[in-house]
């Protein structure tokens, strides 16, 4: 039996507090040798404490049932984080609830414990259904509530019903599943759309659980939020009205996201109750190598250096690394070095999302039990996989977003005991405007989540989805789920009048198509659709990997690697989403190149300002454009030196994306009358575009990713500069069209933040740092931001048939 | 009311709908076999070839013959059986029940109906309804809140009974080729099932001029299900008229014969798994139909405990290729020859053991040392006398 999930947070006989206690006396020693340290000392160019936090506790909320009450106190948690108890307690009240505490804080049980007093209550009627955003973290709780029923006595079953469920198993788990583990695509794909091979989970569905719901924003979290919809709606056809449980990790505005998503209000437990260890976090900066060029010693390699300060036996470290391939080559390096660490090198593992459950599975187990010293992840352990916490976190580079960073922070940190992060800067600007501003990292979070479900082509796509599922009735629809949505009877006639997929008879709308409409309609956030990885020699399959990521990891030629070893691509099966590998010796890795070309396709809406005394000024557009994805190249790099050994070409389809788009161009006379010239001119239309990227989102409701941007000083569609942001969906879901009529608003916004920005020559926070933008980008973007919001406004004006 | 033709209004407990209803006298030839002879089948050979002894107590003139047409193959929610056609023997005569959906909201009305109908008889007869129609169906009844019967209900599936008997005869076991290759019958200007859901579509948007032809195909399909029911249910019995001499008619026997070998086998029948294997055996005029019915004599042949006999057909399976399963036939004739006929025995196994070093193949290695283990032990009972 698996130790249940919250029991790493409490110190057990099987752990042993005297192995945490050796541990923790060295994480603060390992502080003060790193300090002191001749080499590694002055690389240290920041050190920052965060002072230790008490554990507040309170005792087990009344309203548990007694026997989950003495469930607990064997488990020795007779009482609980403050956090915990509150949420239990409101849960049990009936309460839609939202737990936003760090990870690894035990917010498992705010819903594992509802959820079994529920089956408790009925006597095992109730069901519940629980959403996580990857496979791994729904076999993770699987197994954490197995273990807490069996303690029960009782004979109830979670199950996870993902792509990996056999069809034979899926049966038995519609029938027998009391809890159903799943994820988004799933529920959208398979369950709901076949709700009445599920009718028995539906008519008794009592909770609600949404896992780490912080991952669900923009586009995809706008589709998770319709989806939900089409659960309630369901639900409701069967005669219940489920609760929502969530959690997630510290969230700017909580309530507000968490009612965007479920459309309910919801209460929020926000205050972390349990205790934290003194926390040191260092900004390491490796040596300048070359002044001229800005260019520093390799971040991989310095990790791999400063591992033989800090990994250890007695000893937990997880190593961060931003790409697959990072993660990889770090964990062979350390491998390769592990007598230099003292360890064996069976105790330093990688872990990343493509390899095989059981793999990952052994993994997380080594963690937990101590057996795995060395781990090396991509974000992949940044979600809530329970693996115990470690002592020392190494962030090889930044991972973008003040939540990421505290995520990966909150890997570490043993009950009460210090703990160490460190962030390994790159050579690239972000990395080095932190080692300057690292005060940046500790600020509260700035970031908030994009969510809007009644966008209208998420919204068009999802109640086809749902009128596939049930009808519609118009008499019904207030009280319908989606009865809150704008333009739902537009929706509702268009699909029925255009599509002809819906057929009104008297007040209803029926479904009558030869079609399956979810299996056509995304939801975007990459979705199931996997490249497997196979041997040639053993016809296994070794990994997977996102289709996305596949064009520049398994092309022909490729060394694919796994825990350091390394296998070479000889065929890659695109179509059918199959690479085949053989294991060779290598003494090198690849790393693919990706050229993105954006195409004007059709312009539909233009609007242009005059310049005083005529002329154009500046213009913006919007319309369709179709933007190319090719992997072109790949080098051959030697492991250590990394030398480039060698350059082939990569033959592979592009990934083609038509979509919409939009434009703002500005005119060579206005461009000479700012004074924008030479070099200026670029990195103030660079810096421009990156800050409309990033302050779109809040005209949008979406998230920066979901909007793609290409800066051209002189577009050869436009001729001028152009600045062009497009929606990154396939088709668009009319983010372009937003744009277009909020422009000015964005870009009042985007001049807002410049001039509020303390930073003198650019920062994260406003245009990018220096090194992104110029000396003189700010400036030089402000400059033209101010141009464009002051004066009359842009006046629409028609098309002519033919693009300019 | 446009086509089809001769649909009636009909009230049940959850509204009304449309049906029509067709009747022919059980002596009515659909194909070459008359509707009533259903009745004659014998119910073992039924469960036998189900391999499912619910079968076996399913009476033919209380069964539904079940098919269904509908609006997609996908499933789901939003795919709707707008067409069931359920038939069933009444007073000497067959009739079939075709319950429609003059439009979406009909549906739990129709259905409702249909899951009375079906709750009455005494189980039903499809083809590949196991799969699809029974889900379909199903599912909906529980989307209405309509009590589903088919769980507590035999259920016939001819498409497994017919893939098992006959799979190695025809390029595929579609109802199609079944009903022409075992019942004669032969569709023309049959609309393609998977036309269905367009005439439907057309016809809610009023031009219904294919919706005649969907129910014929409806019809055929209901009225093949009796046939074939009726000819699996006469498997062993007499061959039919005219068919004796057509070698394709002479290896249908003999794949009929097998299976019924089969059957019998599983059921440890063994008696009569036997005597249906050396019926095989006696039409088989090919080499590996022949050896394949051989080895189901020999399995038989070990059950009944008849060895002197078995090992005439050991040998024979012995001799009759050099591959793994020969190499076996040697170590179990070997086996069989027991201490009594050491030459014999050492022969059988030298043999098996030439075989087995040709051959590959995961079963090999373990198979060979089989061998070479009663080999060692002859040569050390020899030493010892």
């Amino acid at each position: 039996m698996q130790p249940p999930s919250d029991a790493s947070d409490r110190p057990s006989a099987r752990t042993g507090g005297a192995r945490r206690a050796r541990s923790s006396r060295t994480v603060r020693t390992l502080v003060e040798e790193l300090k002191s340290d001749p080499e590694f000392g002055p690389r240290f160019e920041h050190w920052h404490t965060v002072a230790a936090r008490p554990e507040h506790s309170e005792a087990l909320p009344e309203a548990l049932d007694p026997r989950l009450r003495s469930l607990l106190e064997s488990r020795g948690q007779g009482r609980l984080y403050a956090h915990q108890a509150r949420a239990i307690e409101l849960a049990l009240a009936g309460h839609d609830v939202l737990v936003a505490t760090p990870t690894a804080s035990g917010k498992t049980l705010c819903y594992i414990a509802p959820i079994l007093q529920r089956l408790l209550e009925t006597q095992g009627s109730a069901r519940t259904i629980a959403l996580f955003p990857t496979k791994a973290l729904s076999q993770d709780q699987s197994t954490s509530l197995n273990a807490m029923i069996a303690a029960l006595g009782q004979d109830w079953h979670s199950f996870t019903y993902d792509g990996d469920t056999p069809p034979s198993v899926r049966r038995t788990l519609r029938d027998d599943g009391h809890i159903v583990l799943t994820n988004p695509w799933m529920l959208h794909a398979g369950i709901l759309p076949n709700h009445a091979k599920w009718s028995e989970l539906f008519a008794n569905l009592r909770t609600i659980v949404i896992d780490e719901v912080h991952t669900l924003s923009g586009v995809f979290g706008s589709s998770v939020a319709n989806v939900l919809r089409r659960l309630t709606r369901i639900a409701e056809h069967y005669g219940s009205r489920p609760q929502f449980l969530l959690s997630s990790a510290t969230l700017r505005e909580p309530a507000a996201h968490a009612k965007r998503l479920t459309g309910r209000v919801v209460e929020v437990v926000s205050e972390d109750g349990s205790p934290s260890g003194e926390r040191f976090f260092g900004v390491f900066n490796p040596p300048m190598l070359d002044r001229v060029a800005g260019l520093r010693a390799d971040a991989l390699e310095e990790a791999r250096r400063l591992a033989t300060r800090i990994c250890g036996e007695n000893r937990q470290t997880i190593f961060f690394c931003q790409r697959r391939t990072s993660v990889e080559v770090l964990t062979r390096y350390l491998k390769e070095s592990s007598h230099e660490l003292g360890l064996e090198p069976d105790e330093i593992r990688g872990y990343r999302g493509g390899y095989l459950p059981l793999h990952r599975r052994e993994i997380e187990e080594g963690l937990r039990n101590g057996t795995v010293k060395v781990v090396v992840s991509t974000n992949a352990l940044e979600l809530g996989i329970d693996i115990g916490r470690l002592d020392v976190a190494v962030l090889v580079g930044y991972p973008g977003s003040q939540a990421s960073f505290w995520q990966r922070a909150g890997r570490v940190g043993r009950r009460g005991q210090p703990s160490l992060t460190v962030l390994i800067a790159r050579s690239d600007p972000l990395d080095q405007y932190l080692t300057a501003h690292p005060d940046f990292l500790f600020r509260a979070p700035r970031e908030s989540l994009g969510l809007d479900p009644d966008n209208l082509v998420i919204l068009s796509e999802q109640v086809k989805c749902a009128a596939f599922e049930l009808p519609f009735r118009d008499a019904q629809l207030e009280r319908d789920a989606f009865g809150a949505a704008p333009h739902v009877p537009e929706i509702l006639d268009y699909l029925a009048s255009e599509s002809r997929l819906l057929l009104r008879r008297d007040d209803t709308w029926h479904w009558i198509a030869d079609a399956y409409p979810a299996q056509d309609v995304t939801l975007a956030g990459g979705g199931p659709d996997n490249v497997l990885i196979l041997d040639v020699e053993t016809k296994k399959a070794i990994g997977e990997i996102d289709r996305e990521g596949s064009i520049t990891t398994v092309h022909e030629g490729a060394i694919y690697q796994v825990q350091g070893e390394t296998w070479k691509v000889e065929r890659f099966d695109f179509e059918n989403r199959r690479a085949y590998v053989r294991q060779v010796e290598s003494d090198y890795f690849t790393e693919a190149e990706v050229d993105t070309t954006l195409q004007v396709l059709r312009l539909e809406r233009h609007a242009e300002r005059q310049r005083i005394g005529g002329g154009e000024d500046y213009g913006i557009w919007s319309g369709e454009v179709h933007v190319t994805t090719v992997a072109t190249q790949y080098k051959k790099i030697r492991f250590y030196t990394r030398e480039n050994v060698g350059t082939e070409d990569i033959h592979l389809p592009p990934e083609e994306l038509d979509t919409q788009a939009f434009v703002l161009t500005l005119s060579q006379e206005s461009a000479d009358a700012l004074e924008l010239v030479g070099s200026e001119r670029s990195s103030a239309w660079r810096a421009a575009g990156s800050l409309l990227r990033r302050v779109a989102p809040l005209f949008l409701r979406c998230q920066p990713q979901d909007l793609g941007l290409s800066c051209e000083v002189r577009s050869p569609h436009f001729l001028r500069p152009a600045i062009v942001l497009y929606d990154r969906v396939q088709g668009g879901v009319g983010l372009a069209d937003v744009l277009f009529e909020a422009h000015r608003d964005v870009l009042l916004a985007a001049l807002t933040v410049v001039e509020h920005c303390e930073c003198r020559q650019g920062c994260p926070g406003c245009v990018g740092p220096r090194a992104e933008c110029g000396a003189l980008g700010k400036s030089a973007a402000r400059r033209v931001l101010a141009h464009l919001c002051q004066g009359p406004l842009a006046l629409e004006r028609p098309l002519a048939s033919h693009s300019p | 009311m446009g086509p089809p033709l001769g649909l009636s209004l009909e009230q049940g407990n959850r509204g009304v709908f449309a049906a029509r209803v067709t009747r022919w006298p059980s002596t009515y030839a659909h194909g070459k076999t008359t509707l009533g002879s259903v009745e004659r089948i014998s119910r073992d050979v039924w469960g036998l070839v189900a391999r499912d002894a619910q079968v076996s107590g399913l009476d033919p003139l209380r069964a539904v013959y079940l098919d269904i047409e509908t609006t997609g193959l996908s499933g789901g929610a939003g795919t709707k059986s707008f067409l069931v056609g359920l038939g069933h023997f009444s007073d000497g005569e067959f009739e079939l029940w075709q319950g429609f959906l003059r439009g979406p909201e009909e549906e739990a009305a129709m259905l409702a109906s249909c899951a009375e109908r079906i709750a009455a008889s005494a189980g039903v007869v499809s083809y590949f309804g196991k799969s699809f129609d029974r889900h379909r169906l199903e599912d909906k009844m529980r989307m209405h809140g309509i009590a589903a019967p088919f769980a507590r209900l035999p259920h016939f599936d001819l498409y497994h009974a017919c893939r098992r008997v006959y799979g190695g005869l025809w390029s595929d076991t579609r109802l199609a080729t079944a009903e022409r290759e075992i019942c004669g019958v032969v569709r023309e200007h049959d609309l393609p099932g998977s036309f269905a859901p367009a005439a439907w579509f057309d016809f809610l948007s009023g031009r219904p001029h294919l919706l005649e032809e969907v129910f014929r195909h409806n019809r055929d399909d209901v009225l093949s299900l009796v046939s074939l029911a009726a000819r699996l249910g006469g498997l062993g019995g007499q061959a039919h008229a005219g068919e004796h001499d057509a070698p394709e008619a002479l290896r249908r026997r003999a794949a009929e014969c097998r299976a019924l070998a089969e059957a019998c086998a599983r059921a440890k029948r063994w008696e009569e798994s036997l005597e249906w294997a050396k019926r095989a055996l006696e039409l088989c005029t090919e080499a590996e139909p022949r050896r394949e019915a051989l080895e189901l004599v020999s399995v038989a042949l070990k059950a009944c405990a008849r060895t002197p006999e078995r090992l005439a057909v050991l040998r024979e399976l012995a001799h009759a290729a050099r591959d793994e399963r020969a190499a076996r036939a040697c170590l179990e004739w070997a086996a069989d020859l027991g201490h009594g006929a050491p030459a014999e025995a050492r022969a059988a196994l030298e043999l098996g053991a030439g075989i087995a070093g040709e051959c590959s193949g995961p079963g090999i290695p373990a198979l060979a040392a089989r061998i070479d283990r009663r080999l060692h032990a002859l040569s050390r009972a020899a030493r010892s006398e």
